[in-house]
């Protein structure tokens, strides 16, 4: 599973203008200070927000071709989103939140439940499927958003700053688990990390793309 | 323009209400004289006169309460329900709708109370014939005159159920006072 994009976007003094090539299991970090437009990349790849230019492609199919007025609306593209917060539905359990996914996909009510079951001992909330979010910590919250993107078994896993809402130590700890779970993860990703996290061997695309700020730099491996 | 239509009966005198509603759908109103000649129905001083200027003059508590809780619902939990495969009509029913259904509710309550105690605009609109158009506050005005024993006890009945409004409406507002 690869993605394949250029991904255009004018939003006021915003211009964005990135290619991203990311193949099968490899891990896209983007990078760069406030307001460089990394979330607005990963809404636009998502979805959320319709490109003003470029197209966007995964394993062949294409989700967006500005040129040819294609557009697959967000709900239609396999993937999943963990944002900044953890944005729990507050009236759903953290099982049903886990399982939203396969519910709007029409997954039965008896396999909704194992798969919960399963999805949350693998993030370790195993016993927590009952509660509501707001009875989590915000490390537990960040792992169940996790658990519900990933449950639909998605083409392309994007993770926008997943830990800049936590605290320094909870932030370690579901780093760690972060890394065991991509590990086995074998859709692309794109992540925009709050800090750089250099013990993962990553391609990283600085996002200095404003243009006439500096030239468009080629994406580098590290 | 929407908004300022709806919401002018929240400032607007009940009575004008009334005599506003006379003109348009009255017998000899703008859209009432048209029902008159097409279909010989006739609004005014009906049971379904009643029910429209209720509606009219409390239909404004509804909309602002729910607009207010579509305003300070958080937009981001679209989102992630479009990024789990929720359509917009899916969303709506599983994560707008719940999110907002406390100010719904609590709209839907403010509503019917304001309707209960609705007074101007029905007697304009609707007149006063028992068992058809008179409800409990004209009911109270003309006790009051002939039998104001009677008079107290319906006040009293409507006092119990404007005091049980609030008391239900009371953890709300609180709540929100003091998050």
């Amino acid at each position: 599973m690869s993605l394949s994009a250029r991904v255009v976007v004018q939003r006021g003094s915003l211009a964005l203008d990135v290619p991203v090539e990311v193949a099968d299991g490899e891990v896209l970090a983007v990078l760069g200070p406030n307001g460089a437009g990394k979330s607005t990349l990963l809404r636009a790849l998502a979805g959320l927000l319709t490109p003003d230019d470029g197209r966007v492609a995964v394993d062949g199919t294409t989700w967006d071709d500005v040129p040819a007025g294609t557009h697959l609306p967000a709900h239609r593209r396999p993937l999943g989103v963990v944002f900044q917060d953890a944005l729990l539905f507050p009236h759903l359990s953290v099982g049903e939140n886990v399982t939203f996914g396969l519910r709007t996909r029409g997954v039965r009510k008896a396999e909704r439940r194992t798969a919960a079951a399963a999805w949350l001992d693998r993030v370790g909330l195993d016993g927590l499927g009952d509660r509501r979010p707001a009875q989590l910590s915000g490390g537990q919250a960040q792992r169940a958003a996790l658990a519900r993107a990933l449950v639909g078994d998605p083409a392309l896993l994007l993770l926008d700053e997943p830990l800049s809402a936590l605290d320094a130590r909870t932030r370690l700890v579901v780093r760690a688990e972060l890394r065991r779970h991509l590990a086995a993860f074998r859709g692309a990703r794109c992540w925009s990390p709050t800090t750089p996290w250099t013990r993962w061997r990553w391609r990283i695309v600085s996002s200095s793309w404003r243009r006439g700020a500096s030239s468009r730099p080629a994406p580098r491996t590290r | 323009m929407l908004r300022a239509l709806v919401t002018v009966p929240l400032v607007l005198p009940p009575v004008v209400g009334g005599v506003a509603l006379f003109l348009v759908l009255g017998r000899n109103g703008i859209v009432g004289s048209w029902l008159d000649d097409a279909f010989g129905i006739t609004i005014p001083f009906t049971t379904t006169a009643v029910v429209i200027a209720e509606t009219f003059v409390a239909m404004p508590f509804l909309v602002v309460s729910v607009e207010g809780a579509l305003r300070a619902a958080d937009a981001r939990f679209e989102d992630v329900a479009a990024t789990l495969g929720a359509d917009r009509w899916t969303t709506f029913r599983r994560v707008t709708l719940p999110l907002v259904a406390p100010g719904v509710a609590a709209g839907a309550v403010l509503c019917w109370a304001r309707a209960l105690g609705e007074f101007g605009a029905t007697i304009t609109f609707a007149g006063n014939f028992p068992g058809t158009t008179q409800t409990m506050p004209l009911a109270v005005y003309l006790a009051l005159q002939s039998e104001p024993e009677a008079a107290i006890v319906l006040s009293l009945v409507l006092l119990a159920v404007s005091l049980a409004t609030l008391l239900l409406l009371r953890e709300r507002w609180l709540g929100r006072a003091a998050p």
